[in-house]
């Protein structure tokens, strides 16, 4: 596996901690899941199952759920910049810190190249650190993304990779989460007026 | 297939058939289908014990269902037929005498329920894999609640609904973890466990576990609540069967499974025992209702039956397997006759409620005279229960007594102090019960009625007659002739019996108990001296009384015929009294009421404190649910982290 | 050997119901010349039992057949309690046996029977007196069990004869464990039979009554069998008290010797009780008996520290 596609990977997820617009870091998470089917398509030729497996998991992840996700976005305008939100650097430290800690804290998992070994740990770690640092409620599907991503490299990277079965498991699991989610956000939005989860604290009983 | 496993799985398809019956409306013919079932299964069940070769599969490692009769389920199973079949009839006789109640739901419902309660029991001793134990016993813990709160919507009752769930469940954790550590370990397939530690826990868990369900003191509080509550058939089952099926847990966990066990363990139950008996019998002296002081007597009874099981299993310990096996009879002969009395005395008060109203001990009197038979059938299994010759319960106790009495001649000091102290407990226990169930025959059968209801009250019809009857002859029986049931008893314990097969029990080193000749002998007697006291007899005159007027305000109550007691024990019971005049006019007291109660200790001292407590906790833990996604996020990164440092420190691996 | 075992189960038989109303008769008879009064005559028991036999009996209502079978119920299991106790360590092979505790538990079916009757009337002063003796009886049981424990000691037996025979043994005697049980045995003598300070036979004050309480409904021959339940349940106890706890000789003419002369005796330990004894606050009582189980169990301790026979 290239190193381009491990920085690229990389670098969107610690995007999506930074970046301060929903759609710019839908973008990112949609070029993640596009680079990493690219690369599982490439690992696949030959393999006719697992090119098709392949590539209903790149259309899902890298096309539709992005899309689904945008469209939310551009029905709900957020009212200007949330005020509850950190500053990006102090989210990037966090995000950082989080990841890095948990790389070192892994035990080796076996798989080929201890580069990819670390980064799909870390992209696991900083799906949850998005979900945990970011408050509009898009995030926290976008780091679920994020999460299955990691997931995803490491079963590209692992010797055997994964059954069939698990990667659409997965997918379909993806799949409805975001859905979920998506309209839970949409929903949010319509109550409260904006997507800041941070507001969601004040409805247990 | 053999004859008893043909017997059993067709037992259950007629009680299966009864329950499909009475969802579809066919009320009384389903209870009818229930109890032929009940009785195939039990005959299934006294086949396999008195010899036949044993049903189905063996325990085994597996977690697939298998199911199995052995002799010791074939005892159990024997005993819910025994107990099952009077009370499905019983059920079925009350139906025929409340014309309306046929049709109504709840009364489908209950018939409907009773069936899967009784094949819930019928499953739990057949199991043979931890699994199907385990969802059995889940299943006979939920099936009474749901049972109670079909008949019972008020919140008293869901409250103790809820008591006994919470209670049961909590207590049910043992259980699991005993079954679970011992199915882990292959014990349930003979593999013998490894390490004093692990076969202590087994013993701790088992024990709290089983006991709670059995209710034992102090994990009892939950069986004077809900068994009161259900309908007599069900409080009969429950009483009478299902807090047993709890101790045949115990019997299998510390006989088989983890046995033998050290010594600490046997003790350990002679303790529980001995709070058991007392506690039980003295609390149920206090009552005032008639289904909850059979509620404590129950706990009583579980007492009693611990005691035996302890010392067995102390016998074992030091070294003395006869005296072993005869204490296992000894309990499992108590299991058996508190079952058929215990059933009888429930079914008898469902009897009284259905003509009385209400089971208040101090708004009943002479039923005897108004009906005979359910009276006298009532009467004779108080006296079983109380322990007096020639009935089933004196044959247990005395048993049991003995087997108290020889460890305490058997073992070294600390063995020998504790049984002695067991032995007089147990003794007093004895003397309670007569005592308890002397007021109950008085207040209930005896004197005159105390309401215009109980005068009123007639015999109840012939389908609710004969299961007491029936039951009746059967505490007859056992106590006229045990013996030709305690030597296969004695050979259920791995020690292989010595003790032959008489009316009697003879056992070693005691001066023997010959019931059938000490029957006779009493019954001989007592007529002939009867016939030869009556020298004519004055007209009927109103009791003597020392001249005194009998007016119904000075009848003696529930109340003031324990009275000597409860001021004997004020600083144990602790009692409250309270006295209030109602009604004064210038000066001079009309009317006075007075109130007297003697609270459940346990309850305010134990229970209350540590619910209280768990609240507190709870509600400090609460915090922690603030209802963000991120603050759950933030504990499962933590929780991921403090274990992946767990793992690189090497704590776990 | 066999003939020892004829004249023990004959004397357990015609002595038991002839002789047992002497007991208490006997009693009175010394506990009123330590009083300096002439007293009745030792007889007078008997003379009771005749003139109640020629009386009919009363119909209290309510009642019902409870009561009209407790007072034969009574005596039968008094009866067969006779034929349990041994005379002389020796007992034909009557076919009841002769258990300590089946012994134990007709007595218990005596009282259940008794006080059932009491309720079978509802008179309140036989109520009474039921309710007093059922409370004394729990903490009595559980002393009684305590010295049976303590005299089966050295035998390892709960049989009555095992436990007489085990009296010739002179070992025995120097145990402090048997003279503590003796001490509980009388405790429990004293609670069963009705004597002070436990309960005055004598009262005829009904508030105070314990054991005759039951008994104020009966007439006619259905009391004097009560009376004679009464009196035979002190022959059982003194007769046990001798059996058990004095010295015995071993040939079975100089126990019975011994028998002769200790019944007389415990009569007189008896008035003796009564004479310098006034009767205990009834709620005294069970903590008197509470004190026999500490001593008893002492017994108990001294026994293992001793090392046993």
């Amino acid at each position: 596996m290239s190193h381009a596609v491990i920085w690229i990977v990389g670098l969107s997820a610690l995007g999506v901690v930074v970046v301060r617009r929903r759609s710019v870091a839908i973008a990112l998470v949609g070029l993640q899941s596009l680079v990493l089917g690219a690369q599982a398509i490439s690992q696949a030729a030959g393999a006719s199952t697992v090119l098709l497996v392949a590539g209903i998991v790149l259309v899902a992840k890298a096309i539709a759920l992005p899309a689904l996700l945008a469209a939310v976005v551009s029905r709900t305008r957020e009212p200007g910049r949330m005020a509850s939100e950190r500053h990006p650097l102090a989210r990037l430290t966090v995000a950082l810190a989080v990841a890095l800690a948990v790389v070192a804290l892994m035990p080796d998992i076996g798989l080929a190249q201890v580069a990819v070994e670390h980064t799909a740990v870390g992209l696991v770690a900083l799906g949850i650190a998005i979900a945990v640092v970011r408050r509009p409620a898009v995030f926290q599907a976008l780091g679920f993304l994020v999460v299955e991503n990691g997931i995803y490299l490491a079963a590209l990277a692992a010797p055997k990779g994964f059954p069939v079965f698990i990667e659409l498991g997965l997918v379909f699991d993806l799949v409805v989460v975001v859905s979920v989610a998506g309209a839970f956000s949409a929903k949010i939005h319509e109550e409260f007026g904006t997507g800041d989860t941070s507001l969601l604290g004040d409805l247990r009983d | 297939m053999s004859p008893p496993a043909t017997l059993c799985a067709a037992g259950a398809v007629l009680v299966a058939c009864g329950l499909v019956g009475s969802l579809a409306g066919r009320t009384r013919w389903a209870l009818l289908l229930e109890a032929l079932g009940m009785a195939m299964i039990g005959a299934a069940g006294a086949a396999v014990l008195f010899g036949a070769a044993a049903v189905g599969a063996q325990f085994g490692r597996g977690f697939s269902p298998a199911f199995g009769i052995d002799r010791l389920s074939g005892f159990f199973l024997f005993i819910l037929g025994v107990v099952a079949v009077p009370a499905l009839g019983w059920a079925r006789g009350a139906l025929a005498d409340t014309p309306g109640a046929r049709m109504t739901a709840g009364a489908r419902m209950t018939a409907a329920l009773t069936g899967a309660f009784c094949l819930s029991l019928v499953g739990l001793v057949m199991a043979r894999d931890v699994t199907t134990f385990l969802g059995f016993w889940e299943l006979m813990t939920l099936l009474p609640a749901a049972l109670i709160l079909i008949g019972r919507h008020d919140e008293p009752a869901r409250r103790d609904v809820f008591a006994y769930l919470a209670i049961t469940h909590l207590g049910g954790v043992g259980v699991w973890v005993s079954m679970l550590v011992l199915a882990d370990h292959g014990a349930l397939a003979g593999v013998p466990l490894h390490g004093d530690g692990l076969r202590g826990l087994v013993a701790i868990a088992a024990i709290i576990g089983f006991c709670t369900k059995a209710g034992a003191v102090p994990l009892h509080s939950w069986l004077p609540r809900a068994h009161p509550l259900a309908p007599a058939q069900i409080s009969g089952l429950m009483s009478g069967v299902m807090i047993k099926v709890a101790l045949y847990g115990l019997i299998r966990v510390l006989f088989e499974w983890d046995g033998p066990t050290p010594l600490w363990v046997g003790l350990t139950l002679l303790g529980l025992g001995v709070l058991s008996a007392l506690g039980g019998v003295l609390y149920a002296l206090f009552q005032n209702e008639l289904k909850r002081l059979l509620a404590f007597s129950s706990i009583e009874n579980v007492g009693i039956i611990l005691l035996g099981l302890g010392a067995s299993l102390v016998f074992a310990a030091i070294g003395r397997p006869q005296w072993s096996a005869i204490a296992f009879a000894a309990a499992l002969l108590h299991v058996l006759n508190h079952a058929i009395f215990k059933a009888l005395l429930f079914l008898g008060a469902g009897s009284f409620a259905a003509q009385v109203g209400g089971l208040g001990l101090d708004g009943l009197g002479g039923l005897l005279r108004r009906m005979p038979w359910t009276g006298a059938a009532f009467m004779v299994g108080a006296a079983a229960i109380a322990g007096v010759p020639p009935l089933n319960g004196f044959i247990s106790e005395w048993m049991i007594l003995q087997s108290l009495l020889h460890l305490s001649l058997f073992g070294r000091f600390g063995v020998s102090l504790v049984a002695a102290a067991s032995a007089a407990a147990l003794g007093a226990t004895a003397a309670l019960a007569v005592f308890c169930f002397v007021k109950v025959i008085g207040l209930v059968l005896l004197g005159p009625p105390r309401t215009t209801r109980a005068d009123a009250a007639r015999e109840a019809g012939v389908g609710m007659r004969w299961p007491l009857v029936l039951l009746a002859s059967l505490c007859l029986l056992l106590g006229i002739i045990p013996g030709v049931l305690v030597p296969t008893l004695e050979r259920l314990h791995h020690h292989t019996g010595l003790l032959s097969v008489h009316a009697g029990v003879d056992l070693p080193g005691t001066g023997g108990l010959p019931a059938l000749p000490l029957a006779l002998a009493l019954t001989l007697l007592t007529v002939t001296l009867w016939r030869s006291s009556r020298n004519g007899r004055a007209e009927p005159t109103p009791a003597w009384t020392c001249g005194q007027a009998t007016v119904p305000a000075l009848a003696w109550t529930s109340a003031g015929f324990t009275k000597p007691l409860r001021i004997l024990l004020e600083n144990v019971l602790r009692p409250t009294r309270d006295l209030t005049i109602v009604h004064s006019e210038s000066g001079v007291i009309q009317e006075l009421r007075y109130e007297a109660d003697v609270p459940h200790l346990f309850d305010s001292l134990i229970y209350e404190p540590v619910t209280t407590a768990a609240l507190r906790m709870a509600g400090r833990i609460r915090r922690l649910q603030s209802g963000s996604l991120r603050t759950y996020l933030v504990y499962l990164l933590g929780l991921l982290m403090v274990l992946l440092a767990l793992v690189q420190l090497g704590v776990l691996t | 050997m066999t003939a020892d075992r004829a004249a023990a189960g004959v004397i357990q038989v015609l002595g038991g119901i002839l002789l047992a109303p002497m007991i208490p008769g006997l009693t009175q008879q010394i506990k009123a010349r330590l009083q300096g009064r002439p007293g009745p005559s030792p007889l007078q028991p008997y003379r009771e039992l005749r003139r109640l036999w020629h009386k009919s009996g009363v119909s209290p209502r309510p009642r019902t057949v409870v009561y009209e079978l407790a007072p034969s119920l009574v005596t039968a299991s008094l009866l067969v309690a006779l034929v349990l106790v041994p005379i002389g360590a020796r007992s034909p092979d009557w076919p009841v046996g002769h258990d300590a505790l089946v012994l134990v538990g007709l007595l218990a079916l005596s009282r259940f029977a008794i006080t059932l009757a009491a309720w079978d009337t509802g008179g309140g002063f036989g109520l009474m007196g039921a309710s007093r003796d059922l409370t004394f009886t729990v903490p009595a049981e559980g002393v009684m069990l305590l010295a049976v424990v303590l005299v089966a000691m050295p035998v390892h037996s709960t049989s009555l004869v095992a436990l007489s025979l085990a009296a010739t043994r002179s070992g025995v005697w120097g145990q402090p464990a048997h003279w503590a049980a003796l001490l509980g045995f009388l405790l429990v003598l004293l609670a069963e039979t009705g004597r002070q300070p436990i309960d005055n036979p004598d009262t005829h004050l009904e508030l105070t009554m314990v054991h005759e309480g039951p008994l104020l409904e009966y007439a006619g021959r259905e009391l004097a069998f009560l009376q004679w339940a009464s009196a035979a349940r002190h022959w059982i106890m003194v007769a046990l008290a001798t059996e058990l706890f004095l010295p015995q000789p071993g040939p079975f003419l100089a126990r019975l010797g011994l028998l002769t002369v200790a019944l007389p005796l415990w009569c007189v330990l008896l008035a003796l009780t009564e004479t310098t004894q006034a009767k205990m606050r009834i709620l005294q009582v069970p903590l008197l008996l509470g004190g026999g189980a500490v001593v008893c169990l002492l017994g108990l301790a001294s026994w293992f520290a001793g090392g046993g026979v």
